[in-house]
């Protein structure tokens, strides 16, 4: 059975298509990259898995389930934006991860959020977005999650941040899990994948591993990547 | 799952529901107590004062109710909170009945809190010739009075049901509001909806003989005429009962609605 199991997905927003009957098939163990320039649906189709849009046709199957509860107990998803509550404290956002997740390690992310020098009654509003979008990752990959999907996490930060995000991917990664993270800065993540899906007019144009690709192209990620979407 | 919804939301909504509550049962306490225990000069200056106050509290507490529950649903479904709301491991049903649980008990101690601004309301509007015996002697009797005390009894369970109501109402004007199908101004579009189930509730609830404005309006004229307030009061009773029943539907229909909006058509594009 596949971690994930796509097939014929179409979604429509407003007159634009923007996934055209893509199918897609991912095991687990594996750290892919989700591939493509803006608006190619990489957000959508992380969405659509994550359990945040329903409307769509075609069969998305988690773990051989369709989406619901029982993927939301096993998908870790990070947004572009954080959603916590400005007024909230980290012992509080830690209370709600440990009621909603049973695969939430507490002590794990009270370690990491520590680490960060952050204080656990320091409210969520009053740090930097910055802050608030590591805080948000720690509490992510603090899930024994099967699937992580990580949507544009190196964007907008800095290369001290872009290190300690991508440290913090590769540190709580297991092998029984797999990580789905969409990225248009590839050369700076390139180096993590195992595999690459890129996305092309709302459908798969790529699904290959990493190592593949670079022998039968002689190129890099990064320069098969600008070749693709020049 | 229900249980932690429910928690979760009560500790969203209260740091602003404890200072308003406190700042209604300051206004609540300080009418009662200044009617309690000052002289007849400073009654009848600062009497006034707290009346207001305690008025101007129950409207504020009713409005700052019904916005803040539309503004938290809102957020906490269609805003930046809903991507961590829809991906929790929660059905959608628990997850709409744990957010309306959450604000009946917000709303239910909004209402105590109301009772109790009326009752002070009241108390501190007795002229100082009164005394303390007097009032209460006064409120016994009246509670000694079957009928009204159990229209009483009707007349406040038929108000927070309809409070309750109302979160329903303004749950299922949001959810629609946020329809894919509707790509901007989904505020306004949600105070409009808002209005549109309200009117349309009116035209259905005109439709049951017994709660038809022509209805209630002439057993009102008739009732009024009688001029004695214990049959006014048994009068009354017929018009709760079905209203009742009444509310209790309308909130449930337009709970599952919102439920079904919700599984089905959630898109957080």
């Amino acid at each position: 059975m596949s971690l994930l199991e796509i097939k014929n997905l179409e979604h429509r927003y407003g007159n634009h298509t923007v996934l055209a009957g893509l199918n897609l098939t991912l095991e687990e163990g594996e750290i892919i990259g989700l591939l493509g320039p803006n608006g190619a649906g990489k957000t959508t189709l992380m969405k659509i898995i994550s359990g945040l849009i329903q409307t769509y046709d075609g069969s998305v199957l988690v773990n051989g389930a369709p989406v619901g509860i029982g993927s939301k107990s096993i998908i870790s998803y990070l947004p572009e934006q954080t959603y916590f509550r400005k007024s909230e404290n980290i012992r509080s956002a830690i209370g709600m991860f440990r009621d909603f997740y049973a695969d939430f390690d507490e002590k794990k992310a009270m370690e990491m959020a520590m680490d960060l020098n952050l204080d656990s009654k320091q409210k969520i509003g009053a740090m930097s977005k910055g802050m608030q979008e590591k805080l948000q990752l720690i509490f992510v990959m603090s899930r024994k999650a099967k699937l992580y999907v990580l949507d544009e996490p190196l964007g907008g930060v800095d290369p001290s941040t872009r290190d300690y995000i991508l440290h913090t991917i590769l540190s709580q990664y297991t092998e029984n899990s797999s990580v789905l993270l969409s990225t248009h800065l590839v050369h700076d993540v390139e180096q993590i994948f195992d595999r690459a899906v890129f996305l092309k007019n709302g459908r798969v144009f790529l699904n290959e591993q990493v190592d593949i690709l670079r022998a039968e192209t002689g190129m890099s990620l990064d320069q098969y990547f600008r070749e693709v979407y020049r | 799952m229900l249980g932690k919804v429910i928690k979760h939301d009560l500790r969203a909504s209260s740091p602003l529901y404890i200072v308003a509550c406190a700042i209604a049962l300051l206004f609540a306490l300080a009418a009662a107590v200044n009617r309690a225990g000052h002289d007849d000069f400073s009654y009848l200056l600062l009497a006034p004062f707290w009346i207001t106050g305690c008025t101007v509290a129950i409207l504020v507490l009713v409005i700052l109710f019904l916005v803040y529950t539309a503004l938290r649903y809102q957020k906490s479904m269609y805003g930046s909170e809903g991507y961590l709301t829809f991906t929790l491991p929660v059905r959608t049903a628990e997850l709409i009945a744990g957010k309306f649980i959450a604000a009946a008990v917000w709303g239910f101690i909004i209402w105590l809190l109301c009772g109790l601004l009326c009752f002070s309301i009241l108390y501190g509007s007795i002229a100082p010739s009164i005394t303390k015996e007097e009032f209460w002697r006064e409120a016994a009797n009246l509670w000694a009075m079957a009928d009204l005390r159990n229209t009483l009894f009707l007349v406040v369970v038929t108000l927070f049901l309809s409070i309750l109501e109302q979160v329903a109402v303004i749950y299922l004007a949001v959810t629609l509001g946020h329809l894919p199908c509707f790509r901007r101004a989904n505020g306004i579009l949600a105070l409009v909806f808002y209005f549109v189930i309200t009117f349309a509730e009116g035209k259905i609830t005109d439709l049951i003989p017994m709660l038809s404005q022509d209805t209630l309006e002439s057993s009102m004229n008739y009732l009024i005429s009688l001029g004695d307030i214990i049959e006014f009061s048994r009068g009354l009773q017929v018009f709760f009962v079905p209203s009742i029943v009444a509310i209790l539907c309308f909130t449930a229909v337009y709970l599952v609605i919102s439920g079904v909006l919700v599984k089905k058509y959630t898109s957080l594009q």
